[in-house]
């Protein structure tokens, strides 16, 4: 878990700088190091799709709802009115 | 305006989108009639709108100057006519087009059926700290953790649960784009 938090602040670019030239230091000659951080930066950008993923479909559930739902139907109306021909 | 705290409550979220919906969607959506769009582009446009408008305002923190009306339709039109460029350059260029940025394109299934392999509870774990950018304390609450302490170790846990299916995989992130 220590490496791993490690890794996470040179990645981002936090914390104590002495620790993050260690890791980089690493780097050079540990492949295994230079490779789990790869792996962790993919990770994050994972992390962040997937996270963008659940607030879309958040937004979705809504927009079903808002153009569905009888309660908002003045709303639907105003709003097809304009692609009416 | 939302504070950070309440970044964390789905019914909040859901308050949230419903009022933007009703206060800015019909002027996005007589902006793309007007520019020859269907209802369906608009719905589109204003989903991407949306996201972009909680990323900035509600998980950054930027603050507004204008109504989030005024700022969702300026979002909305830059992305149509974004769209728009697109779609006539990749007409120009038959098939090639090597302006995609991976970033905005929608992820396929495989990502979905690889995440639920790593575990829901860790995925919502991580995407709370690393993309809503809740604090510690504030995850440990939403996820009823005993303390801000045990909440990291658990983060870190999973983060190299995920790193550790991503190597076995030998996946990239592009692996995951249809």
């Amino acid at each position: 878990m220590i490496e791993t938090e490690q890794i996470e602040k040179f990645i981002r670019q936090e914390g104590d700088i002495s620790k993050r030239l260690f890791i980089e230091a690493r780097m050079q000659i540990d492949r295994e190091l230079a490779e789990r951080v790869t792996f962790q930066q993919q990770t994050y950008q994972l992390i962040r799709e997937y996270g963008r993923q659940q607030l879309r479909a958040e937004i979705s559930r809504v927009q079903k709802k808002v153009f569905k739902d009888s309660v908002y139907q003045k709303f639907q109306t105003k709003v097809q009115s304009y692609f009416k021909i | 305006m939302l504070t950070e705290a309440s970044v964390a409550s789905a019914a909040t979220k859901e308050t949230l989108f419903t009022q933007l919906y009703l206060q800015a969607f019909p002027a996005v959506a007589r902006y793309i009639s007007r520019k020859g769009g269907t209802l369906e582009e608009a719905q589109d446009i204003f989903q991407e709108a949306l996201l972009v408008y909680y990323e900035k305002v509600v998980i950054d923190g930027f603050e507004l100057k204008n109504s989030p009306r005024a700022y969702i339709l300026g979002i909305a039109r830059n992305l149509w006519l974004k769209a728009q460029e697109k779609s006539i350059r990749t007409e120009s260029m038959s098939d090639l087009d090597f302006s995609e940025t991976p970033e905005s394109q929608p992820v396929s299934e495989k990502l979905l059926s690889f995440l639920q392999q790593a575990g829901k509870k860790c995925m919502d774990v991580l995407q709370s700290f690393y993309y809503e950018k809740l604090s510690m304390r504030e995850v440990s609450a939403r996820f009823g953790f005993r303390s801000e302490r045990s909440a990291t170790v658990q983060k870190y846990k999973c983060l190299e649960k995920v790193r550790e299916q991503v190597k076995a995989k030998s996946l990239t992130y592009e692996d995951f784009l249809d």
